[in-house]
């Protein structure tokens, strides 16, 4: 559902996550095929219930899927055992919330170094690499040691994304990055993921934010289960849907209009 | 996750709760400190049976041969069971002490030269009668510290040189020297004298009541016990059923069988404590996981396995185990302290003290280590089990 590349870091092919529930059988993912490549910035959107967030969870190996393949790095992942993937989250993987989910009780540089705890990385690296990531999401030194809960909102998600940042993870997932911070703090967040990209990181941010979708190369929507619509990021800045996946996204939708989703 | 890190985030952890930790493990505290107050008193309770009346020797003999025997007979035993490093007799007999206003009456007994070392009892003052008395016939006497108390009114009083009067005849008797010992030892109403004074001045009659044999160290007592049996058995010309011996050694795996259901009985009592304990740990443990599912959510997303999980709050709940264990361990043993001086201020005429030794010590950390694991275990795994989506997503 891309353009043709030659360097895909997620080949995700007709991917189902069904849940069972004491009512039954929910169906959050229905289908889903994509490939996102190296150094992407993508957005997912989608409305509430759509399963965005489902698949951010299996893009992001906290989740598996019921059905389908999903190759991450050349990876089948669901060959990898749960100890495989922790230790895939751990080196490869980057998440950003939106409700940042900083320790309270920690300082700034203890959160940021948080992930290095489940690596080999030596302690006396740690810090170094924690203090590089900070000073790459541009928050200043004099907030290091303080309390996560010590520093304003806009001051956590730079926290939270230099924490992502801290082990080099080829792919950050970031699940609304801007919820909960105002237009001028989310677009400084934003503008940071954008600096991210351009250092050869792969980027996917879920949002149902255009203004935020409206930053990404890609956009994916994503609707009932199934990616309705693609559109590319012009050089103007507009969006525009490509012709390649229009038919494609017509027939998801007849299906779905079929199915009576 | 490395030892380091784990032994930070549990500080971490604990000391962000540090009313609820402390209040937690208060089971524990209570629980290890009556295990070890218990366990120094009855130790000390041991040591001072032991020690005070006389059975510190493991290696002692007591010989009953059926007849009495002489000091021919014991030369003969020394040595047709070589195994012995001493040998000893004693004569045992009931005389009157008169005094200007009171009459008492104590046991006397009559003793070969080694009695006293073989018993390991030593004097708090004067010395021992020697070869010379024995064979003089010399009216000495070694008295108790009861004796002393009842004579002159206070048991440390040093009465050597001083006379009194002994038996039927109201004979004299100096007093040489006084024998150490407590109230509840034996030697502390008895009076010492040479046994061939005894049994010429007193008695009338020859020969020992009974015998005590001390084997050297590294010697089986109870193969000693039954070479001995046979040698007296062939030496007196008769059945080894009439001869009996019994070993100190005996007695002492008696004491320490009744001490160790003893301390049992009050550990497993104590122990409630501990179980009570170890179910505040679990509890407390359990409400930190729920309220922590969001953070252990986090964790398994930022690459933590299950197993870092488990081993985070295993630890954590050992260490508050141990840091209970500690405290416990502190107010044991000042607690069996306390009651040791309790005892010697009220019973005055025994020493008391409780014995504290280093495998109360360990085997409080082992106790403690056991119950943070065993009550830690069920959180911790299901902190581990917890679905990192589901956790990420708890409010």
């Amino acid at each position: 559902m891309s353009d043709s590349t030659t360097d895909p870091i997620i080949q995700v092919t007709n991917l189902h996550r069904i849940y069972e529930t004491r009512a039954g059988t929910v169906p959050a993912l229905r289908g889903v095929d994509c490939t996102i490549n190296r150094s992407e910035f993508v957005a997912i959107m989608g409305p509430s219930g759509s399963g965005k967030s489902t698949l951010m969870n299996v893009l992001g190996c906290l989740d598996r899927p019921t059905i389908g393949k999903y190759i991450f790095a050349g990876t089948d992942i669901s060959t990898l055992s749960d100890n495989q993937l922790a230790d895939l989250r751990a080196t490869s993987i980057g998440f950003v919330f939106q409700s940042f989910n900083l320790l309270p009780r920690a300082t700034v540089l203890r959160n940021v170094m948080l992930p290095l705890v489940y690596t080999s990385c030596p302690h006396k690296e740690r810090e170094q690499r924690a203090r590089t990531a900070l000073r790459a999401v541009g928050l200043e030194e004099r907030f290091y040691e303080h309390k996560s809960n010590e520093i304003s909102g806009g001051q956590m998600q730079r926290v939270a994304i230099a924490r992502a940042l801290v082990n080099n993870p080829e792919l950050i997932l970031a699940d609304e990055p801007t919820g909960n911070l105002d237009t001028a703090t989310g677009e400084m967040v934003l503008q940071t993921l954008k600096v991210l990209r351009d250092q050869k990181r792969t980027i996917i941010v879920i949002t149902h934010d255009e203004e935020v979708a409206s930053h990404a190369d890609r956009v994916l929507y994503i609707r009932d289960g199934l990616f309705a619509d693609e559109w590319i990021n012009t050089p103007s800045g507009a969006l525009r849907q490509t012709d390649s996946e229009r038919s494609i996204t017509q027939n998801r939708a007849a299906l779905i209009t079929e199915g009576g989703s | 996750m490395g030892i380091r890190d784990l032994l930070h985030e549990t500080f971490v952890s604990i000391s962000a709760n540090k009313g609820r930790s402390i209040l937690t493990i208060l089971g524990i505290v209570i629980g290890i400190s009556s295990v070890i107050a218990l366990t120094s008193l009855v130790a000390g309770f041991r040591n001072m049976l032991l020690g005070e009346m006389g059975f510190s020797q493991a290696r002692m003999v007591m010989i009953w041969a059926g007849t009495s025997m002489t000091d021919s007979d014991l030369d003969a035993l020394q040595q047709g069971v070589p195994e012995y490093e001493m040998i000893a007799g004693g004569s045992y007999y009931w005389a009157n002490v008169t005094t200007p206003t009171e009459q008492y009456s104590y046991s006397i007994l009559g003793i070969s030269q080694s009695y006293f070392d073989l018993m390991g009892l030593e004097l708090q003052h004067g010395s021992m009668f020697d070869e010379e008395d024995s064979r003089r016939l010399n009216r000495v006497i070694i008295i108790g510290r009861g004796i002393c108390f009842d004579l002159f009114g206070n048991e440390d009083f040093n009465p050597v040189g001083q006379a009194i009067r002994l038996g039927d005849n109201q004979d004299q008797y100096t007093i040489v020297g006084v024998v150490n010992g407590d109230a509840i030892s034996s030697q502390y109403t008895t009076i010492y004298m040479p046994a061939q004074t005894l049994q010429k001045r007193m008695t009338g009659w020859y020969g020992y009541d009974q015998v005590w044999g001390l084997v050297y160290e590294g010697y089986d007592v109870y193969e000693v016990s039954d070479s001995t049996k046979s040698f007296l058995a062939y030496y007196f010309n008769t059945e080894e059923d009439y001869i009996y011996i019994w070993t100190m050694k005996e007695m002492i795996d008696q004491l320490n069988v009744m001490l160790a259901g003893f301390t049992v009985v009050l550990t497993a009592i104590a122990s409630i404590s501990l179980f009570v304990g170890g179910i505040g740990i679990m509890n407390m443990m359990l409400t930190s996981v729920s309220e922590r599912t969001r953070e252990i959510g986090l964790r398994r997303s930022l690459g933590a396995r299950t197993s870092d999980i488990t081993l985070q709050f295993l630890t954590e709940s050992i260490t508050l185990c141990l840091a209970g264990g500690f405290f416990g361990l502190v107010f044991g043993f000042l607690g069996a302290s306390l009651i040791s001086r309790i005892i010697s201020m009220v019973m005055t005429d025994i020493k008391f003290s409780a014995a504290i030794g280093l495998s109360s010590v360990v085997i409080a950390v082992v106790v403690c280590v056991t119950i943070g694991v065993a009550f830690g275990y069920y959180p911790a795994r299901r902190a581990a089990k917890l679905d990192p989506v589901e956790s990420l997503r708890y409010q």
